[in-house]
Protein backbone atom coordinates (compact mmCIF):
# COMPACT_ATOMS: atom_id res chain seq x y z
CA UNK A 1 0.00 0.00 0.00
CA UNK A 2 1.63 3.44 -1.13
CA UNK A 3 1.09 6.25 0.82
CA UNK A 4 -1.78 8.46 0.73
CA UNK A 5 -0.98 11.48 -2.15
CA UNK A 6 -2.26 14.91 -2.94
CA UNK A 7 -3.81 13.72 -6.18
CA UNK A 8 -5.65 11.15 -4.19
CA UNK A 9 -6.86 14.08 -2.16
CA UNK A 10 -8.41 15.62 -4.92
CA UNK A 11 -9.74 12.51 -6.19
CA UNK A 12 -11.54 11.88 -2.62
CA UNK A 13 -12.85 15.45 -3.03
CA UNK A 14 -13.75 15.44 -5.89
CA UNK A 15 -15.59 12.51 -5.94
CA UNK A 16 -17.29 12.94 -2.88
CA UNK A 17 -18.47 16.74 -3.83
CA UNK A 18 -19.92 15.16 -7.26
CA UNK A 19 -22.36 13.56 -5.11
CA UNK A 20 -22.76 16.08 -2.57
CA UNK A 21 -21.31 13.54 0.44
CA UNK A 22 -21.20 16.22 3.74
CA UNK A 23 -17.96 15.18 5.14
CA UNK A 24 -14.83 16.54 6.79
CA UNK A 25 -11.03 15.64 7.21
CA UNK A 26 -10.59 15.20 10.64
CA UNK A 27 -7.82 13.83 12.70
CA UNK A 28 -4.09 14.30 11.54
CA UNK A 29 -5.14 14.47 7.99
CA UNK A 30 -7.39 17.35 8.83
CA UNK A 31 -4.86 19.17 10.60
CA UNK A 32 -2.31 18.60 8.04
CA UNK A 33 -4.54 20.25 5.39
CA UNK A 34 -4.54 22.76 7.72
CA UNK A 35 -1.38 23.76 7.76
CA UNK A 36 0.21 21.49 10.66
CA UNK A 37 3.86 19.72 9.84
CA UNK A 38 3.47 16.35 10.95
CA UNK A 39 3.38 12.78 9.45
CA UNK A 40 0.56 10.67 9.91
CA UNK A 41 -0.68 6.90 7.81
CA UNK A 42 -4.36 7.56 7.74
CA UNK A 43 -7.25 9.51 6.03
CA UNK A 44 -9.92 9.84 8.90
CA UNK A 45 -12.97 11.16 7.37
CA UNK A 46 -15.76 12.11 10.16
CA UNK A 47 -19.25 12.07 7.79
CA UNK A 48 -22.47 13.18 8.30
CA UNK A 49 -24.57 9.74 9.59
CA UNK A 50 -27.85 10.50 7.66
CA UNK A 51 -29.09 7.68 5.29
CA UNK A 52 -28.92 9.76 2.09
CA UNK A 53 -25.41 10.77 2.66
CA UNK A 54 -23.96 7.50 3.88
CA UNK A 55 -25.41 5.71 0.40
CA UNK A 56 -23.90 8.64 -1.29
CA UNK A 57 -20.70 7.85 0.47
CA UNK A 58 -20.64 3.95 -0.30
CA UNK A 59 -20.90 4.97 -4.26
CA UNK A 60 -18.24 7.99 -4.30
CA UNK A 61 -15.88 5.04 -2.45
CA UNK A 62 -16.61 2.24 -5.16
CA UNK A 63 -16.22 5.45 -7.73
CA UNK A 64 -12.74 5.74 -6.10
CA UNK A 65 -11.95 2.35 -6.18
CA UNK A 66 -12.68 0.81 -2.86
CA UNK A 67 -13.97 -2.67 -3.32
CA UNK A 68 -16.96 -2.24 -0.70
CA UNK A 69 -18.75 -5.35 -0.49
CA UNK A 70 -23.15 -5.03 -0.59
CA UNK A 71 -22.17 -6.13 3.35
CA UNK A 72 -20.35 -3.48 4.08
CA UNK A 73 -22.23 -0.97 2.49
CA UNK A 74 -24.98 -2.20 4.59
CA UNK A 75 -22.66 -1.44 7.83
CA UNK A 76 -21.85 2.32 6.33
CA UNK A 77 -25.15 2.65 5.74
CA UNK A 78 -26.58 1.84 9.25
CA UNK A 79 -25.08 3.48 11.51
CA UNK A 80 -22.43 2.08 12.36
CA UNK A 81 -19.75 4.44 14.47
CA UNK A 82 -16.50 3.61 12.36
CA UNK A 83 -15.66 2.01 9.78
CA UNK A 84 -11.68 0.89 7.97
CA UNK A 85 -11.12 0.69 5.30
CA UNK A 86 -8.08 -1.47 3.68
CA UNK A 87 -9.68 -2.72 0.71
CA UNK A 88 -9.00 0.42 -1.92
CA UNK A 89 -6.01 2.72 -3.03
CA UNK A 90 -5.18 4.10 0.55
CA UNK A 91 -6.35 3.74 3.70
CA UNK A 92 -9.40 5.24 5.14
CA UNK A 93 -11.49 5.61 8.40
CA UNK A 94 -14.70 6.67 8.47
CA UNK A 95 -16.01 8.05 11.50
CA UNK A 96 -19.53 8.79 12.54
CA UNK A 97 -19.12 9.60 15.91
CA UNK A 98 -15.71 10.70 16.85
CA UNK A 99 -14.93 11.51 20.29
CA UNK A 100 -15.17 15.16 21.70
CA UNK A 101 -17.63 16.43 19.52
CA UNK A 102 -21.26 16.69 19.72
CA UNK A 103 -22.92 16.74 16.24
CA UNK A 104 -21.89 16.81 12.89
CA UNK A 105 -24.11 19.88 12.46
CA UNK A 106 -21.73 21.57 15.37
CA UNK A 107 -18.42 20.60 13.52
CA UNK A 108 -20.02 21.74 9.91
CA UNK A 109 -20.71 24.48 11.25
CA UNK A 110 -17.50 24.97 12.42
CA UNK A 111 -15.87 23.52 9.25
CA UNK A 112 -12.89 25.49 7.38
CA UNK A 113 -12.10 24.97 3.55
CA UNK A 114 -8.65 24.78 2.21
CA UNK A 115 -8.89 24.70 -1.70
CA UNK A 116 -12.25 23.08 -1.91
CA UNK A 117 -11.53 20.28 0.94
CA UNK A 118 -13.61 20.53 3.78
CA UNK A 119 -11.69 20.23 7.32
CA UNK A 120 -12.89 20.20 10.97
CA UNK A 121 -11.98 23.35 12.78
CA UNK A 122 -8.53 23.13 14.47
CA UNK A 123 -10.35 23.11 17.73
CA UNK A 124 -12.56 20.30 16.88
CA UNK A 125 -9.43 18.04 15.67
CA UNK A 126 -7.86 19.10 19.13
CA UNK A 127 -10.87 18.42 20.84
CA UNK A 128 -11.97 14.82 19.69
CA UNK A 129 -7.90 13.74 20.10
CA UNK A 130 -7.91 14.89 23.65
CA UNK A 131 -11.13 13.05 24.00
CA UNK A 132 -9.95 9.90 22.89
CA UNK A 133 -6.96 10.00 24.87
CA UNK A 134 -4.69 7.72 23.53
CA UNK A 135 -0.88 7.61 23.76
CA UNK A 136 -0.17 8.99 20.46
CA UNK A 137 -2.70 11.64 20.78
CA UNK A 138 -1.22 12.62 24.38
CA UNK A 139 2.17 12.66 22.08
CA UNK A 140 0.81 15.00 19.42
CA UNK A 141 -1.21 17.35 21.52
CA UNK A 142 1.29 19.80 22.84
CA UNK A 143 2.32 20.73 19.30
CA UNK A 144 -0.77 20.77 17.94
CA UNK A 145 -1.79 23.14 20.77
CA UNK A 146 0.64 25.38 20.28
CA UNK A 147 -0.17 25.38 15.96
CA UNK A 148 -3.84 26.26 16.85
CA UNK A 149 -2.01 29.27 18.82
CA UNK A 150 0.38 29.85 15.51
CA UNK A 151 -2.62 28.97 13.32
CA UNK A 152 -5.28 31.28 14.70
CA UNK A 153 -2.83 34.54 14.79
CA UNK A 154 -2.35 33.85 11.12
CA UNK A 155 -6.20 33.43 9.80
CA UNK B 1 -4.15 42.52 26.10
CA UNK B 2 -7.21 43.69 24.03
CA UNK B 3 -8.13 47.24 24.55
CA UNK B 4 -10.59 47.80 27.23
CA UNK B 5 -13.30 50.92 26.51
CA UNK B 6 -16.55 52.11 28.06
CA UNK B 7 -20.18 52.64 26.34
CA UNK B 8 -20.90 56.46 26.66
CA UNK B 9 -22.53 58.03 28.96
CA UNK B 10 -21.49 55.81 31.59
CA UNK B 11 -19.16 58.04 33.19
CA UNK B 12 -21.85 60.79 33.52
CA UNK B 13 -24.66 60.86 35.90
CA UNK B 14 -27.59 58.93 34.37
CA UNK B 15 -29.96 61.68 32.64
CA UNK B 16 -33.98 61.24 33.33
CA UNK B 17 -33.25 57.75 35.08
CA UNK B 18 -32.31 56.00 31.88
CA UNK B 19 -29.07 53.57 32.24
CA UNK B 20 -27.39 54.57 28.61
CA UNK B 21 -27.79 57.83 26.58
CA UNK B 22 -25.88 59.60 24.93
CA UNK B 23 -24.34 62.71 27.47
CA UNK B 24 -25.71 65.77 25.90
CA UNK B 25 -23.71 67.81 28.20
CA UNK B 26 -20.92 65.96 29.42
CA UNK B 27 -19.51 64.43 26.25
CA UNK B 28 -16.27 66.17 26.17
CA UNK B 29 -15.56 65.70 29.76
CA UNK B 30 -15.94 61.83 29.23
CA UNK B 31 -12.77 61.73 27.15
CA UNK B 32 -10.96 62.79 29.97
CA UNK B 33 -12.61 60.99 32.70
CA UNK B 34 -12.18 57.40 30.36
CA UNK B 35 -8.47 58.37 30.45
CA UNK B 36 -8.52 59.07 34.48
CA UNK B 37 -10.42 55.73 34.64
CA UNK B 38 -7.37 54.24 32.59
CA UNK B 39 -9.73 53.00 29.77
CA UNK B 40 -8.70 53.03 25.35
CA UNK B 41 -11.89 53.99 24.17
CA UNK B 42 -15.54 54.82 24.19
CA UNK B 43 -17.86 53.49 22.14
CA UNK B 44 -20.02 56.18 20.61
CA UNK B 45 -23.84 56.27 21.04
CA UNK B 46 -26.17 57.69 18.28
CA UNK B 47 -29.68 57.41 19.39
CA UNK B 48 -33.20 59.04 17.82
CA UNK B 49 -34.08 61.48 20.68
CA UNK B 50 -30.55 63.63 20.80
CA UNK B 51 -29.73 63.27 17.89
CA UNK B 52 -30.14 66.46 16.99
CA UNK B 53 -26.93 67.34 19.53
CA UNK B 54 -25.08 64.61 18.70
CA UNK B 55 -21.73 65.92 16.82
CA UNK B 56 -21.48 63.50 14.76
CA UNK B 57 -24.07 64.79 12.69
CA UNK B 58 -21.66 67.79 11.62
CA UNK B 59 -18.16 68.18 10.32
CA UNK B 60 -17.50 70.62 12.49
CA UNK B 61 -18.59 68.24 15.07
CA UNK B 62 -16.45 65.15 14.40
CA UNK B 63 -13.61 67.56 13.78
CA UNK B 64 -13.88 67.84 17.48
CA UNK B 65 -13.83 64.57 18.70
CA UNK B 66 -10.88 63.94 16.67
CA UNK B 67 -9.70 66.71 18.77
CA UNK B 68 -10.39 65.69 22.10
CA UNK B 69 -9.52 62.00 21.23
CA UNK B 70 -6.21 63.36 20.57
CA UNK B 71 -5.78 65.38 23.04
CA UNK B 72 -7.12 62.73 25.95
CA UNK B 73 -5.31 59.93 24.15
CA UNK B 74 -9.14 57.83 24.41
CA UNK B 75 -9.86 56.60 20.85
CA UNK B 76 -13.16 56.49 19.38
CA UNK B 77 -13.58 52.95 17.34
CA UNK B 78 -17.05 52.42 17.56
CA UNK B 79 -20.59 53.39 17.50
CA UNK B 80 -23.71 52.06 19.10
CA UNK B 81 -26.49 52.75 16.59
CA UNK B 82 -29.43 52.78 19.85
CA UNK B 83 -31.23 54.92 16.58
CA UNK B 84 -32.21 51.99 15.37
CA UNK B 85 -34.06 50.24 18.35
CA UNK B 86 -36.66 53.55 18.36
CA UNK B 87 -36.42 54.05 14.64
CA UNK B 88 -36.66 50.27 13.56
CA UNK B 89 -34.72 48.80 10.41
CA UNK B 90 -37.45 46.26 9.98
CA UNK B 91 -41.24 46.26 10.24
CA UNK B 92 -43.05 43.32 11.91
CA UNK B 93 -44.39 42.19 9.00
CA UNK B 94 -41.00 41.64 7.20
CA UNK B 95 -39.94 44.78 4.96
CA UNK B 96 -37.36 46.99 5.11
CA UNK B 97 -38.44 50.54 6.42
CA UNK B 98 -36.44 52.79 3.81
CA UNK B 99 -36.28 56.32 5.93
CA UNK B 100 -34.30 54.15 8.76
CA UNK B 101 -32.12 52.32 5.81
CA UNK B 102 -31.78 55.71 4.29
CA UNK B 103 -30.82 56.61 7.44
CA UNK B 104 -28.38 53.61 8.62
CA UNK B 105 -25.99 54.28 4.82
CA UNK B 106 -25.80 57.86 6.23
CA UNK B 107 -24.56 57.23 9.48
CA UNK B 108 -22.16 54.54 8.05
CA UNK B 109 -20.37 57.35 5.88
CA UNK B 110 -20.07 59.60 8.93
CA UNK B 111 -19.08 56.53 10.90
CA UNK B 112 -16.04 55.98 7.99
CA UNK B 113 -15.40 60.14 8.86
CA UNK B 114 -14.75 60.05 11.98
CA UNK B 115 -12.64 56.61 11.20
CA UNK B 116 -14.66 54.24 13.71
CA UNK B 117 -13.64 50.45 12.40
CA UNK B 118 -17.42 49.10 13.39
CA UNK B 119 -21.06 50.11 14.22
CA UNK B 120 -23.05 48.03 16.43
CA UNK B 121 -26.92 47.43 15.54
CA UNK B 122 -28.85 46.29 18.48
CA UNK B 123 -31.93 43.84 17.88
CA UNK B 124 -32.46 43.25 20.90
CA UNK B 125 -35.48 44.83 23.26
CA UNK B 126 -38.11 47.02 21.41
CA UNK B 127 -35.80 46.15 18.20
CA UNK B 128 -36.04 42.28 18.95
CA UNK B 129 -36.03 39.95 15.65
CA UNK B 130 -39.01 38.34 16.85
CA UNK B 131 -40.41 36.67 13.67
CA UNK B 132 -38.68 34.67 10.83
CA UNK B 133 -39.68 37.43 7.95
CA UNK B 134 -38.38 40.53 10.46
CA UNK B 135 -34.53 38.52 10.12
CA UNK B 136 -35.31 38.23 6.06
CA UNK B 137 -36.04 42.06 5.66
CA UNK B 138 -33.03 42.31 8.08
CA UNK B 139 -30.61 40.28 5.59
CA UNK B 140 -32.37 42.35 2.86
CA UNK B 141 -31.58 45.59 4.88
CA UNK B 142 -27.56 44.77 5.41
CA UNK B 143 -27.28 43.82 1.91
CA UNK B 144 -28.65 47.36 0.85
CA UNK B 145 -26.27 48.87 3.51
CA UNK B 146 -23.29 46.98 2.80
CA UNK B 147 -22.00 48.77 -0.93
CA UNK B 148 -21.09 52.07 2.07
CA UNK B 149 -20.07 49.90 4.12
CA UNK B 150 -17.30 48.67 1.60
CA UNK B 151 -16.78 52.14 0.61
CA UNK B 152 -15.77 53.10 4.39
CA UNK B 153 -14.77 50.05 5.33
CA UNK B 154 -16.96 50.28 8.30
CA UNK B 155 -17.91 46.70 10.47
CA UNK B 156 -21.28 46.38 11.39
CA UNK B 157 -21.87 44.01 14.08
CA UNK B 158 -25.11 42.49 15.17
CA UNK B 159 -26.09 42.57 18.54
CA UNK B 160 -29.57 40.56 18.87
CA UNK B 161 -30.93 38.19 21.05
CA UNK B 162 -31.86 35.50 18.53
CA UNK B 163 -31.17 31.98 19.73
CA UNK B 164 -26.93 31.48 18.35
CA UNK B 165 -27.34 29.44 15.84
CA UNK B 166 -29.70 31.28 14.38
CA UNK B 167 -27.62 34.21 14.32
CA UNK B 168 -25.04 32.09 12.87
CA UNK B 169 -27.38 30.93 9.88
CA UNK B 170 -27.64 34.89 9.55
CA UNK B 171 -24.07 35.40 9.57
CA UNK B 172 -23.29 32.70 7.39
CA UNK B 173 -26.15 33.55 4.73
CA UNK B 174 -24.58 37.19 3.94
CA UNK B 175 -20.98 35.43 4.52
CA UNK B 176 -19.56 38.74 4.36
CA UNK B 177 -16.60 40.09 6.25
CA UNK B 178 -17.96 43.17 7.27
CA UNK B 179 -20.58 41.71 9.36
CA UNK B 180 -20.25 40.26 12.54
CA UNK B 181 -21.31 39.88 15.64
CA UNK B 182 -21.68 41.77 18.77
CA UNK B 183 -21.61 39.53 21.83
CA UNK B 184 -23.07 41.14 25.42
CA UNK B 185 -22.23 38.84 28.14
CA UNK B 186 -25.06 40.23 30.26
CA UNK B 187 -28.09 40.08 27.80
CA UNK B 188 -26.62 36.35 27.05
CA UNK B 189 -26.30 35.20 30.37
CA UNK B 190 -29.99 37.02 31.24
CA UNK B 191 -31.13 35.07 28.20
CA UNK B 192 -30.17 31.48 29.85
CA UNK B 193 -28.01 30.94 26.62
CA UNK B 194 -24.76 28.59 27.34
CA UNK B 195 -21.65 30.61 26.62
CA UNK B 196 -20.19 27.02 25.57
CA UNK B 197 -22.54 26.50 23.00
CA UNK B 198 -23.15 29.90 21.95
CA UNK B 199 -19.24 31.50 22.21
CA UNK B 200 -18.23 28.56 20.05
CA UNK B 201 -20.61 28.84 18.06
CA UNK B 202 -20.37 32.42 17.13
CA UNK B 203 -16.33 32.31 17.80
CA UNK B 204 -15.39 32.65 14.29
CA UNK B 205 -17.98 35.62 13.28
CA UNK B 206 -17.29 37.78 17.11
CA UNK B 207 -16.75 41.43 16.03
CA UNK B 208 -17.42 43.34 19.38
CA UNK B 209 -17.81 42.60 23.14
CA UNK B 210 -20.05 44.01 25.27
CA UNK B 211 -19.32 43.95 29.15
CA UNK B 212 -21.95 44.10 31.43
CA UNK B 213 -23.42 41.26 34.15
CA UNK B 214 -27.26 40.20 34.32
CA UNK B 215 -29.53 38.19 36.81
CA UNK B 216 -31.35 34.94 34.33
CA UNK B 217 -34.30 36.79 33.16
CA UNK B 218 -33.39 39.48 35.17
CA UNK B 219 -32.18 43.60 35.02
CA UNK B 220 -28.27 44.25 34.81
CA UNK B 221 -26.07 44.22 38.25
CA UNK B 222 -22.58 44.95 39.14
CA UNK B 223 -19.78 42.59 37.21
CA UNK B 224 -19.61 39.15 38.69
CA UNK B 225 -22.72 39.94 40.68
CA UNK B 226 -25.72 37.95 37.95
CA UNK B 227 -25.45 34.87 36.11
CA UNK B 228 -22.59 35.15 33.47
CA UNK B 229 -20.30 33.09 33.38
CA UNK B 230 -17.06 35.43 33.39
CA UNK B 231 -14.10 32.93 32.99
CA UNK B 232 -16.04 30.27 31.23
CA UNK B 233 -16.59 34.09 28.51
CA UNK B 234 -13.38 35.32 28.56
CA UNK B 235 -11.50 31.57 28.01
CA UNK B 236 -14.05 31.32 25.08
CA UNK B 237 -13.49 34.60 23.47
CA UNK B 238 -9.64 34.52 24.01
CA UNK B 239 -9.83 30.76 22.43
CA UNK B 240 -11.72 32.34 19.55
CA UNK B 241 -8.62 34.83 18.59
CA UNK B 242 -10.72 37.91 19.62
CA UNK B 243 -8.45 40.80 19.27
CA UNK B 244 -10.77 43.57 19.40
CA UNK B 245 -12.26 46.40 22.25
CA UNK B 246 -14.11 45.17 25.28
CA UNK B 247 -16.97 48.04 26.05
CA UNK B 248 -17.83 47.94 29.48
CA UNK B 249 -21.81 48.33 30.11
CA UNK B 250 -22.14 47.45 33.52
CA UNK B 251 -24.73 48.92 36.03
CA UNK B 252 -24.02 51.56 38.06
CA UNK B 253 -23.41 51.29 41.76
CA UNK B 254 -24.11 53.55 44.71
CA UNK B 255 -21.46 55.22 46.04
CA UNK B 256 -19.35 54.89 44.01
CA UNK B 257 -18.21 57.57 41.29
CA UNK B 258 -18.72 57.06 37.21
CA UNK B 259 -14.81 57.06 36.98
CA UNK B 260 -14.50 54.88 40.74
CA UNK B 261 -16.72 52.64 38.77
CA UNK B 262 -15.16 52.34 35.64
CA UNK B 263 -12.13 51.66 37.08
CA UNK B 264 -12.98 49.15 39.26
CA UNK B 265 -14.69 47.32 35.81
CA UNK B 266 -11.78 47.85 34.11
CA UNK B 267 -10.18 46.12 36.31
CA UNK B 268 -12.25 43.15 36.21
CA UNK B 269 -11.20 42.79 32.89
CA UNK B 270 -7.75 42.62 33.25
CA UNK B 271 -8.03 40.42 36.01
CA UNK B 272 -9.76 37.60 33.87
CA UNK B 273 -7.43 37.97 30.90
CA UNK B 274 -4.62 38.38 33.07
CA UNK B 275 -6.11 35.05 34.77
CA UNK B 276 -6.20 32.95 30.68
CA UNK B 277 -2.51 34.44 29.90
CA UNK B 278 -1.12 32.97 32.94
CA UNK B 279 -2.44 29.66 32.13
CA UNK B 280 -4.62 29.37 35.33
CA UNK B 281 -8.04 27.68 34.11
CA UNK B 282 -10.03 26.98 36.79
CA UNK B 283 -13.48 25.28 36.10
CA UNK B 284 -12.67 23.63 32.39
CA UNK B 285 -15.74 21.69 31.33
CA UNK B 286 -14.47 18.78 29.24
CA UNK B 287 -14.22 20.41 25.68
CA UNK B 288 -12.71 23.72 27.04
CA UNK B 289 -9.90 21.16 29.14
CA UNK B 290 -8.74 20.20 25.19
CA UNK B 291 -8.24 23.44 24.29
CA UNK B 292 -5.76 24.46 26.68
CA UNK B 293 -4.76 27.77 25.05
CA UNK B 294 -1.18 28.45 24.52
CA UNK B 295 0.05 31.80 24.31
CA UNK B 296 1.76 32.49 20.87
CA UNK B 297 4.20 33.89 22.62
CA UNK B 298 4.81 30.48 24.28
CA UNK B 299 5.18 28.30 21.59
CA UNK B 300 8.60 26.68 21.56
CA UNK B 301 10.79 28.54 18.88
CA UNK B 302 11.73 25.00 17.01
CA UNK B 303 8.40 24.40 16.54
CA UNK B 304 7.30 28.34 15.10
CA UNK B 305 9.63 27.77 12.49
CA UNK B 306 8.57 24.58 11.41
CA UNK B 307 4.85 26.21 11.36
CA UNK B 308 6.30 28.85 9.09
CA UNK B 309 8.35 26.71 7.07
CA UNK B 310 5.27 24.58 6.60
CA UNK B 311 2.92 27.70 6.03
CA UNK B 312 5.35 28.71 3.15
CA UNK B 313 4.79 25.18 1.40
CA UNK B 314 2.07 24.79 -1.14
CA UNK B 315 -0.77 22.21 -0.36
CA UNK B 316 0.88 19.33 -2.44
CA UNK B 317 4.48 19.55 -0.87
CA UNK B 318 3.18 19.46 2.49
CA UNK B 319 0.53 16.49 1.45
CA UNK B 320 3.79 14.87 0.43
CA UNK B 321 5.69 15.34 3.30
CA UNK B 322 2.99 14.69 5.72
CA UNK B 323 1.63 10.99 4.61
CA UNK B 324 4.12 7.74 4.77
CA UNK B 325 2.80 4.37 5.19
CA UNK B 326 4.44 1.39 7.11
CA UNK B 327 2.76 -1.80 7.89
CA UNK B 328 1.25 -1.76 11.55
CA UNK B 329 0.41 -5.17 12.90
CA UNK B 330 -2.81 -6.41 13.24
CA UNK B 331 -4.35 -2.91 12.60
CA UNK B 332 -3.33 -3.91 8.66
CA UNK B 333 -4.10 -7.69 8.35
CA UNK B 334 -7.75 -7.15 7.83
CA UNK B 335 -9.10 -4.61 5.18
CA UNK B 336 -11.99 -3.95 6.65
CA UNK B 337 -13.38 -3.37 9.89
CA UNK B 338 -16.53 -2.24 11.35
CA UNK B 339 -17.36 -1.29 15.12
CA UNK B 340 -20.90 -0.40 16.57
CA UNK B 341 -19.63 2.41 18.56
CA UNK B 342 -16.55 4.38 18.70
CA UNK B 343 -16.16 2.99 22.29
CA UNK B 344 -16.00 -0.99 20.87
CA UNK B 345 -13.36 0.01 18.43
CA UNK B 346 -11.00 1.90 21.20
CA UNK B 347 -11.29 -1.68 23.47
CA UNK B 348 -10.45 -3.54 20.49
CA UNK B 349 -7.37 -1.63 19.75
CA UNK B 350 -6.27 -1.56 23.22
CA UNK B 351 -6.97 -5.25 23.59
CA UNK B 352 -5.39 -6.08 20.09
CA UNK B 353 -2.90 -3.83 19.01
CA UNK B 354 0.72 -3.72 20.23
CA UNK B 355 1.33 -1.13 22.84
CA UNK B 356 3.72 0.57 21.05
CA UNK B 357 1.80 1.44 18.16
CA UNK B 358 0.19 4.28 20.34
CA UNK B 359 -3.60 3.28 20.15
CA UNK B 360 -4.17 2.41 23.55
CA UNK B 361 -6.05 5.11 26.22
CA UNK B 362 -3.71 6.86 28.48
Amino acid sequence: MAAFEYRQAQEVRDALARRGVRYLFIGKAGAILLGFPDTTQDVDLFVDRSPDNCRALVAALRELGFAVTDDQAHDIECGKDFVQLKNGPFDLDLVFAPDGIERFEDAWRRRVEVEAFPVCHLDDIIASKAAANRVKDHESLPRLRSFRAYWMQKR
Amino acid sequence: MNPIGIMQGRLSPPIGGRIQSFPVDTWREEFYLAREAGLDCIEWIYEADTEAANPLRTDEGVTQVHRLSEDSGVAVWSVCADYYMAERLVTPDGMPRDAAVEHLIWLVGRAGLLGVRYIVLPFVDESSLRFPQEVEALLAVLKSVMPAAEQVGVELHLETDLKPADLVAVLEQLSHPLVRANYDIGNSAALGHSPMEELTLLGPWLGSIHVKDRVLGDGTVPLGAGSADFPTCFRLIRAAGFRGSFILQAAREEGLSEVELAERNRRFVEHHLAVIASGSYPTWTKRELSMEIVEPTHIPSEWLEEFEAAARRPLDMRLRYAFIHTYKPVLDDAPYRAFDTLEDYRRWCQENLPDWLGYGRV
